[in-house]
């Protein structure tokens, strides 16, 4: 599993120079920054900062952009938990109980929880990596798209349970996220929903939809409040909360080891990644809960759930990357040109030549994710001071970088314009009760599930029996359906249990 | 009074803000669905949508139904099945001034939000931000509005430089 030579060497290459452990800190703050701010999301961090490692040498030019990676990965929680604005996709499901926490004047608890579930996430990752890469390498190599299309349809269950209240409009959200991701050209070239506009030929961007829909329905919400925590004394910004909330995460070990698992085994399938890696987290861990009607109303589980999901989906994405050469999203894609700028292509012959770089490059990794508490403690302590700023200035300040940043995600007006349309249908979403976050995730695996399930259906021919072939896409259809199944039968012993109680 | 009490509460009281959504969602679904058709009537291309979109339209139907069925009684239900009228008169003072927030200043904070966007377009990036944070802190009743002034002019000059020095391609602006 474990080269020890290769290992050794890593340390000496490692500590032989000062030069590659330059780079970590301002990497980190940069990615907390990109993260924190909606619209900025890991990958433009990264491709703004790219050209500044040509100049470097290439285990210093990774360990800068990973620590981008791994910051942004923390900071895109920050806003989903002071304002309901998720950085980026991945952020989302901490968003749903991260925020209600805010609300309740416990924003440090939560961020502390925030920050130790991304650093352990983070940390188990590449523990994993080191010790699997070359398998986990193998196994992606065996999912086809019948898989892909099930880890889709996986995350999508999640919809389910965040319509708890009225399950037909959880459905409706759903479902209309899933309509609008398929706007625009699909895989096999037919253009829809455009309405003639060359600039939806792309499809909707699912970033600044996200924002719309999740930023402007609680901004225009708070419009007339002072602050977001309406009682003064819950306001204070408290060093030891966040303290306090680095503890409270050890109290779920099982939700931060089961997130930080997830995170890996999903993060590495190329495509899927964080975005999907934190909802099927989360998901698992409401469904899993003595308590899943605490979910969405400030559950601490929660947060630890999302964030340690999406923090460790960094080291398999790294994996395929590192052993495979294939990009799993946008930000590894951007690493990938760091590679190529360094003439170095990713794949089992840079493994296996270069094996001693490959663990200087995860050992550099467990460096930042001690480095990440350090520094993120410092860096929530500053950003919680949010909800001491007057709503009358972050409100449209808020929209404005969101514009901003919608706007250098695009390129052109589509992104602005994008954000201000479903702004206005987040608003009115929220005001007849329907959850914002099940239009989101319709929206974000929607397209992915319906590509992965044409391609399933032109290699299967339309025969059922191909699915008996494979065998990982059994697995998780077992998952799948035992996840939808499970809390069913759970609910209805306990609504058995209620009643005989109750003669 | 008991007669009384049933006749209200049994009478139709639909929402039709609620029914104008459903309405959108049911519209932009079957003119999604008549683009999409006329694109083609291919299996892959219609594998996810034809499915997706009867079930939309179906589900909506239901809620618009349901809305529009909808009696007074399950419209206070809300509020609480056993509040008096005292209460409740004491519930609409103290609601009564976010509900003039939300009618006002919300969709006027739309309204600027939307001319903001088609500024960054006709105007330009710097003088459309300063002039959107501006107007915003007055909706919201900013009392210092020199200040207020001040901070939209930094904002929008340290946004425009942050955002010309990041993106490679170009865009409008009238100082910066």
């Amino acid at each position: 599993m474990i080269d020890f030579a290769a290992l050794t060497s890593a340390f000496d290459i490692l500590f032989g120079s000062w030069q590659p452990w330059l780079v970590v800190l301002p990497g980190l703050i940069i990615g907390l920054i990109f993260g924190a701010i909606p619209g900025l999301s890991i990958p433009v961090a990264m491709a703004v900062f790219l050209p500044l490692t040509v100049y470097l040498d290439f285990l210093p030019a990774v360990l800068f952009l990973t620590a981008i990676f791994t910051g942004g990965g923390f900071g895109s929680g920050i806003p989903a938990i002071l304002m309901n604005i998720p950085g980026t996709a991945s952020a989302v499901g901490t968003a749903f109980d991260g925020y209600p926490m805010s609300q309740q004047g416990k924003h440090s608890l939560a961020l502390g929880i925030a920050l130790t579930s991304s650093t352990v996430g983070c940390a188990v990752g590449y523990i994993i990596l080191m010790l699997f890469v070359n398998s986990m390498a193998d196994a992606v190599l065996k999912l086809g798209p019948t898989e892909m299309f099930l880890v889709a349809a996986w995350g999508l269950t999640l919809i389910a349970a965040l319509g708890s209240n009225d399950f037909s409009k959880g459905l409706i959200a759903g479902l209309m996220g899933v309509l609008i991701s398929a706007i625009g050209m699909s895989g096999t070239g037919e253009v829809r929903g455009t309405m003639g506009v060359i600039y939806l030929l792309d499809g909707v961007p699912a970033v600044p939809a996200l924002i719309g829909l999740f930023a402007a329905s609680e901004l225009f919400r708070l419009i007339g409040h002072n602050y977001i925590v309406s009682d003064e004394e819950k306001r204070k910004i408290s060093f030891r909360q966040i303290l306090a909330g680095v503890r409270a995460t050890f109290r779920y070990p099982g939700t931060l080891i089961r997130g930080s698992f997830i995170g890996v085994l999903i993060g590495a399938i190329p495509g899927v990644g964080a975005s999907v890696a934190n909802l099927i987290s989360y998901s698992a861990a409401k469904r899993r809960s003595d308590h899943p009607d605490r979910f969405g109303k400030g559950e601490p589980g929660g947060v630890v759930a999302a964030e340690s999901a999406n923090s460790s989906s960094e080291g398999g994405s790294m994996a395929t990357l590192l052993a495979l050469g294939l990009p799993g999203g946008a930000a590894t894609a951007v690493m990938l040109s760091a590679f190529e700028m360094h003439n170095i292509t990713g794949g089992s012959r840079f493994m296996s030549e270069n094996l001693d770089i490959v663990y200087s490059i995860i050992l550099g990794n467990f460096a930042q994710v001690i480095l990440l508490f350090v520094v993120g403690l410092g860096f929530v302590f500053v950003a919680s001071s949010v909800v001491r700023v007057p709503l009358n200035y972050l409100i449209p300040t808020v929209f404005v970088l969101a514009i901003f940043g919608s706007f250098s995600l695009t390129g052109n007006m589509v992104g602005p314009i994008t954000v201000f349309v479903f702004s206005l249908i987040g608003w009115l979403m929220r005001r007849y009760e329907y959850p914002v976050a099940a239009m989101v995730i319709g929206l974000l695996l929607g397209k992915m599930a319906e590509g992965e399930l044409i391609r399933s259906y032109q290699i299967s021919g339309g025969q059922i029996s191909f699915l008996l072939q494979r065998p990982i896409a059994l697995v998780i259809l077992a998952l799948l359906v035992l996840s939808i199944v499970l809390p069913i039968i759970k609910g209805h012993r306990k609504n058995r249990v209620a009643r005989k109680a109750a003669l | 009074m008991g007669v009384l009490m049933n006749k209200a509460s049994t009478k139709i009281s639909s929402d039709w803000g609620h029914i104008g959504l459903l309405a959108l969602f049911i519209l932009g679904t079957l003119v999604f669905l008549y683009d999409t058709l006329s694109e083609s009537f291919r299996l892959e291309n219609v594998i996810v949508i034809l499915p997706v979109s009867a079930l939309v339209i179906v589900l909506c139907s239901v809620q618009v139904i349901r809305q529009v069925l909808r009696t007074k009684s399950q419209r206070g239900d809300a509020l609480g099945p056993s509040l008096d009228h005292k209460k409740i008169e004491e519930l609409a003072a103290e609601i009564a001034p976010k509900r003039w927030i939300e009618s006002v200043r919300i969709p006027a904070f739309m309204v600027l939000l939307g001319l903001y966007i088609l500024g960054l377009v006709y105007v330009a990036f710097d003088f459309s931000t300063f002039l959107f944070l501006f107007l915003a802190l007055w909706l919201q009743g900013e009392k210092h509005l020199l200040f207020g002034a001040i901070y939209a002019a930094f904002l929008a000059w340290a946004l425009t430089l942050g955002l010309s020095y990041m993106v490679p391609f170009p865009f409008p602006t009238l100082f910066f």
